[in-house]
């Protein structure tokens, strides 16, 4: 089957008929060139709720291990509102008959259909980090109040500030029936928009968050784990109707598959490489210690903001965090702060492999940690249990299209052997606050072997 | 107890409840003692596209299979997964932990763990798109649903709303508070 190459650009010839070019800009983006940026999305990112996110790193404290990852979440929300619009408009133009009979569109409303489509996918893209935390994801588990998030929060801000404004402000916008609602239904997951498939490109297992922040991060952090070939996976996704509900899912076209599973293994390799590097999940642990005490001294609770405050959550970011840890660095104490300032992190006193055996996790979990306080009193440790789960990429069933004629589908990963052989990461690692001192530090080391002996 | 033990200990008490439970049915199950039955498990669930999905639901049966509670297999012709209950000794403080919600569990099950999982894509659906809008109209649900799942008739849609508010079971239950 012959397939429409996708131009990286062709949103820009399709969406501006209504938009003179001159009104439209373009921002030079380090991992995919230049971005086409409409007049509304430009008076969104304009926003000071927007330009806080120039001060939300992207990967916490990763730049103290590799020293270029100083990006910010500023330039991966610009980067997923670009590949959510190509993976939208490349999917509609190349599935165009199939789209307009699932969705019911009018015969003389495709185009306007589909620029809806995009343009609630770019906005999506553009503000689905926009409630992050200080440094990401770092503590955010432990610092949200119970039962929210970051996309919860990022729903507030869209309803409650200046950028829902815009959204409703728009007249072609307006015209086009896209709201501030659904756009935040689509970041919190819980949009019941008939095209699914927007739904999967924001938020699923190959949605285009992955694919941005892989590249941008490798990009950043010097390394080639996170590459994968974009271009090929986006020019063979392809739509399918579920058998189950009659609905849109995304599938892939079989030439597809190996770029798929390079994207699939690109993110594991990440994970193992980056993400759970030893030193960077040290200074995860230590700052989100640190950044409880500052909003244990706002608020007793320990957390951030809840979602009904979002002028006083808008407040945190990374420079409020550091300034605070400047003031309060103290140098004879060895604190936190001290330690955040001047790059002394907790050291690794033992570590499992990124497989271990079921006995030696329930042995970590029930005894190691209580062990070394009870027998090192005058030392601070923490447990860190860093888990993710390639095997989602199995979840929800991607389906790969064998041929057109007779039609064929079949299970993606039924088709792709390497990855049958993925499995979960489990690094589970006990830190120890002594730093320097290397007779204590392997005294340590030895006691924690002969406990997990 | 937190959260996340919690979290564990239910799973586990389904999972040897059910014996051998798909990971798709093991969502919606999880879904519905949660948001119909008022468990405070507090997973963040998301519409995705066999209903609603949680990850990190799915994060707790990957450390339950770490931790050797559980094992995971795909079957032989490589669709769907078993999840079995591997270890009968589970710590001993998870039965605590599920104790006053034994009742919530045992309703659940009756209710919906034998029904098959297409239906229970539906009716986790149904209840999901009901409680997204306050106030909103039945027909305005099925006419949602049916947008999201064509394939279900419009009368299977309406019977299942209707058995589910007959039941008592389509409004959101707040959690209850965690012991």
């Amino acid at each position: 089957m012959t397939k429409p190459q996708l131009s990286p650009r062709s949103e820009f010839a399709i969406l501006n008929r209504e938009v003179p070019v001159e009104h439209s800009f373009e921002f030079r983006d380090p991992i995919h060139g230049f971005v086409t940026v409409y007049p509304h999305e430009r008076r969104i990112i304009d926003t000071v709720e927007f330009q806080r996110l120039r001060r939300i790193h992207q990967l916490g404290l990763t730049h103290y291990v590799y020293h270029g990852a100083e990006h910010t979440r500023f330039g991966h929300a610009i980067g997923v509102m670009h590949l959510a619009g190509r993976a939208v408009e490349s999917l509609v133009d190349r599935n165009l008959d199939l789209v307009k009979d699932t969705l019911q569109w009018p015969g003389d409303k495709d185009q306007d259909e589909k620029r809806r489509l995009v343009y609630l996918a770019r906005l999506a893209g553009l503000l689905h980090d926009i409630g992050h935390a200080p440094f990401s994801h770092t503590g955010e588990k432990r610092l949200f109040p119970e039962g929210q998030s970051h996309e919860g929060h990022g729903a507030k801000i869209i309803q409650q500030s200046e950028i829902g404004n815009i959204i409703d402000s728009e007249d072609e916008l307006r015209r086009l029936n896209v709201g501030k609602d659904e756009i935040s239904d689509l970041i919190v997951g819980k949009s019941t928009l008939p095209a699914g498939f927007v739904q999967e490109l924001i938020s699923s297992p190959w949605d285009v968050d992955k694919m941005d922040y892989l590249l941008r991060d490798s990009h950043y952090c010097g390394v080639q784990y996170g590459t994968f070939d974009l271009d090929r996976i986006l020019n063979t996704l392809v739509l399918d109707v579920d058998p189950d509900s009659g609905s849109l899912k995304l599938a892939i076209d079989k030439g597809g598959i190996h770029a798929l599973e390079a994207f699939v293994l690109a993110r594991y390799y990440m994970f193992t490489q980056i993400y759970f590097h030893n030193v960077r999940r040290a200074y995860d642990l230590i700052l989100t210690d640190f950044i409880e005490e500052i909003l244990s001294d706002c608020d007793s609770s320990g957390k951030y903001p809840s979602a009904e405050k979002v002028p006083e959550y808008l407040e945190w970011d990374d420079n409020r965090i550091l300034h605070q840890a400047n003031l309060r660095s103290d140098a004879q104490n060895r604190n936190l702060a001290w330690r955040i300032i001047n790059r002394q992190h907790p050291k690794s006193v033992y570590e499992t492999v990124d497989f271990p055996d079921s006995g030696i996790v329930r042995k970590i979990e029930a005894t190691l940690l209580q062990e070394a306080k009870n027998n090192f009193p005058e030392h601070h440790f923490w447990l860190d249990k860093a888990v993710d789960h390639p095997d989602k990429f199995k979840l929800e069933d991607m389906m790969v299209k064998v041929s057109d004629n007779p039609p064929d589908w079949r299970e993606f990963r039924r088709e792709s052997q390497p990855l049958q052989g993925l499995q979960e990461i489990g690094k589970f690692r006990l830190y120890s606050d002594v730093r320097g001192d290397v007779p204590l530090e392997a005294e340590i080391r030895n006691f924690c072997r002969s406990i997990m002996a | 107890m937190n959260t996340q033990e919690l979290q564990l200990a239910i799973l586990d008490k389904l999972i040897s409840e059910l014996g051998d439970v798909g990971k798709t049915k093991l969502q919606k199950l999880g879904y519905f003692l949660q948001e119909a039955y008022g468990v405070p498990t507090k997973f963040p669930f998301r519409m995705h596209h066999y209903g609603p999905f949680s990850e990190a639901l799915e994060t707790g049966v990957t450390r339950l299979r770490l931790s050797g509670y559980a094992k995971i297999e795909s079957d032989q012709q490589g669709y769907g997964f078993h999840i079995t209950s591997f270890d009968d000794n589970p710590p001993q403080e998870w039965a605590l932990f599920i104790e006053p919600f034994g009742n919530s569990i045992k309703g659940m099950l009756e209710e919906f763990g034998d029904r098959p999982v297409p239906e229970l894509e539906l009716a986790a659906t149904i209840h999901f798109v009901k409680n997204l809008s306050p106030g909103i109209q039945k027909q305005q649900v099925i006419h949602k649903v049916r947008a999201l799942k064509p394939k279900f008739g419009k009368d299977y849609v309406v019977k299942i709303y209707d058995e589910l508010r007959d039941k008592g079971l389509l409004e959101k239950r707040n959690s209850k508070a965690a012991p």
